[in-house]
């Protein structure tokens, strides 16, 4: 029988990635292998409406984060004003989206490597407690989307203008409350990361993120900021930097200058460590008490964990803004017309984008997607090349062990990559 | 790299546990997530059965025998079809996990030659691909049974594997969505105006996306049986032919009811 397929590729990663080392050229290389599935091809000529719940399906993972860039792109070309409420309650899915993935990734993708255990579920009877926590935390995100968004995995209810329909006022008070007395949880999950020891790298960077008028911004995504001096306009996404492809790999790489970049949680943490609630301010300075920048990429976990608490106390406060407007009308009318949007939300990897072009009759013309994976692979391989030169000492199957932390640090999710 | 070493739990193994594999083509994974989102009870799933290969969330290196693979996602990437076909080979079972691996997807829209022509227009002229355009599992091989959906339901999640533990045949979801729907006293969308595809698709999902106000997009697949002409004569009449292909291609293209639909479609 010829060599096995049923293990090839890298585990505890969201998709298919092979790492491949060049000891001659010292290069690190992930190669991907994952099937096109063409997603800008398969909403041009559909209906607007179609984009969300299409676009939602590139990724399991953030499927609410695509879902909502979606509609913001759509909603810009067709100059929807929205109400307060309605934005409120988007930033708490938003929230709960990102505590779903994060947490995913911290608790089952990523913990093994330094509890050495092979799987997550291990951990039910070795660690009871942790596996307690675990599933506590991920139930938080999963709530939250599926009490909001109408379910965990590929919303129903976000649609251009609003929501389709909302939870009662007493089930999302008790949501609300159930996040309350949950913080605690959020708190313990900062300090079992904050206490690993990450593998040491230090490789200066350019971070990317975006923000509001006023602080670094998970939904109102107004322009695209960097610690090198960008400052552009989000409808700018691209001129601010470039999409490369490969002949040879499915998904493309972003490069500014040449270079790499980062983007994702421990790229908003570097780039805005101010304006944490106070919960989560607390475990960054009290708990985790590094400088930041670190400029060592192995941190995106307990930037992750800093990020969890931040966004469990946000969608408490948008919650309690929904509960607290008079206006319990979430759906706005909104007129079809021609017209370019570009909508973008911090997704748990980083700034999404996506970017739309509608006829008079509401047909897409034209639709783009920039997803944060694409955006961080040149960098996570320019981080792994680091990694190979500094290490020269280690055994092969040390270095490969320490690289494949490396990329799952970085959680990458190559489905949307490949999309 | 590691291999497993042997759980508390795996040193009284019975013998009899369910021998599981978990593989994933090209896809959103999205299905794996529901079986993830299982939380507590993927511990107690992991103790009924013995979860032996899984890249996502476990590790990859036994390679079978094993009593159950569950497949997710559509074989497009080369790799994608040989795992599908060393899968089919080591395993008693096989279940497609989701309506990427049962009917090909939304991705399965575009037939070989959009395909080709989307693979230009998003990466450039000068780029080649290995893959082919997305295929259903049983494309290439024999499966044995389906849990359908965008994304699956836990409860039918857990029903089959329950089925298969106790050696009974699994039992397939006869009704459509209405059904689910009426029980749950939802406003008809498909009343309302609305392209709802809930009539004519298989049930099992309780009825998820009607509920929240969002019309059926037929992701559980025709229902057998289903009067599937009269309400593509009924959507022509509301929506015109063009909408109406578009609205039933999204997740039957690659089903017997769509090509009866649509006998010239390739």
């Amino acid at each position: 029988m010829k060599e096995s397929v049923l293990n090839h590729y890298i585990c505890k990663i969201e998709g298919h990635g092979e790492l491949k080392l060049n000891y001659k050229t010292g290069r690190a290389r992930l190669e991907i292998d994952e099937g096109e599935r063409l997603f800008e091809k398969l909403v041009t000529g559909r209906d607007y409406l179609d984009a969300p719940f299409i676009t939602a399906r590139i990724c399991g993972v953030c499927p609410t984060a695509h879902a909502l860039a979606s509609i913001k792109a759509i909603e810009h070309a067709f100059k929807v004003e929205l109400t307060p409420n309605i934005i409120a309650l988007r930033k708490a899915l938003l929230a709960g989206q990102i505590i779903q993935s994060h947490s995913l990734h911290l608790f089952f993708l990523a913990l093994p490597d330094y509890l050495d255990v092979v799987n997550a579920v291990e951990l039910h009877q070795e660690r009871p407690e942790i596996f307690a926590l675990a599933t506590t935390v991920k139930k938080i995100g999963d709530q939250l989307v599926e009490t909001i968004g109408g379910r965990a995995v590929h919303p129903t209810a976000p649609t251009i203008g609003g929501f389709l329909s909302v939870p009662d006022k007493n089930i999302l008070k008790k949501l609300r409350d159930d996040l309350e007395s949950h913080l605690p949880q959020t708190l313990e999950a900062a300090e079992l990361f904050a206490n690993f020891k990450y593998p040491s790298l230090r490789r200066e960077t350019e971070y990317l993120a975006t923000e509001n008028s006023e602080h670094l911004s998970y939904y109102d995504c107004e322009k695209i900021i960097s610690n090198r001096g960008l400052e552009t306009p989000v409808e700018n996404y691209a001129y601010a930097f470039k999409e490369e492809v490969r002949n040879d790999s499915p998904a493309k790489y972003g490069k500014r200058d040449g270079h790499g970049f980062m983007v994702g949680a421990l790229a908003r943490l570097s780039l805005d460590s101010e304006h944490l609630h106070p919960k989560a301010a607390y475990a960054y300075r009290q708990i985790w008490q590094k400088k930041i920048p670190s400029y060592n990429s192995y941190h995106n976990n307990i930037a992750q964990a800093i990020e969890i608490i931040h966004l469990a106390e946000e969608a408490i406060i948008q919650i309690d803004n929904v509960l607290n407007d008079r206006n319990q009308v979430f759906k706005v009318p909104y007129r079809v017309i021609e017209g370019e949007g570009a909508g973008a939300v911090e997704a748990p990897r980083g700034t999404l984008y996506h970017g739309v072009k509608i006829s008079e009759e509401g047909k897409i013309e034209l639709y783009d997607i920039v997803t944060p994976t694409d955006q961080n692979l040149l960098n996570l391989e320019e981080d792994a090349t680091e990694l190979m030169s500094k290490h020269k000492d280690l055994s092969s199957e040390k270095l490969y062990r320490e690289i494949e932390m490396l990329i799952r640090a970085y959680d990458p999710c190559i489905t949307c990559a490949v999309h | 790299m590691k291999s497993k070493k042997p759980t508390k739990n795996e040193k009284n193994i019975n013998s009899q546990r369910l021998k599981v594999a978990i593989f994933d083509l090209t896809d959103c994974e999205g299905c794996e997530l529901v079986l993830i989102n299982l939380r507590e009870k993927l511990a107690l799933l992991n103790e009924q059965t013995d979860i032996a290969n899984w890249r996502f969330a476990f590790d990859n290196h036994n390679l079978g025998p094993f009593d159950v693979s569950f497949i997710e996602g559509s074989p497009t990437a080369e790799k994608d079809i040989e795992i599908t076909k060393q899968a089919r080979a080591v395993s008693k079972y096989v279940v497609t996990l989701g309506s990427c691996a049962e009917l090909g997807g939304i991705q399965a829209t575009l037939n070989n030659n959009e395909w080709e022509e989307g693979i230009k227009e998003v990466y450039g002229n000068s780029y080649k691909t290995k893959n082919k355009a997305p295929k259903p599992v049983s494309y290439y091989i024999d499966v044995d049974y389906h849990l359908p959906g965008c994304p699956i339901n836990q409860n039918e999640l857990a029903q089959l594997i329950t089925s298969i533990i106790s050696e009974k045949k699994p039992t397939e979801y006869r009704s459509p969505v209405c059904l689910e729907c009426k029980a749950r006293e939802n406003t008809c969308l498909f009343l309302e105006g609305e392209p709802c595809l809930g009539p004519i698709t298989k049930g099992g999902c309780e009825a998820v996306c009607p509920s929240r106000g969002l019309r059926c997009w037929g992701c559980f697949g025709p229902l057998s049986g289903g009067n599937h002409k009269a309400l593509k004569r009924n959507f022509e009449k509301q929506f015109g032919k063009d909408k109406t292909k578009e609205l039933l291609k999204t997740f039957f293209s690659q089903t017997n009811e769509f090509k009866e639909l649509y006998p010239k479609e390739k």
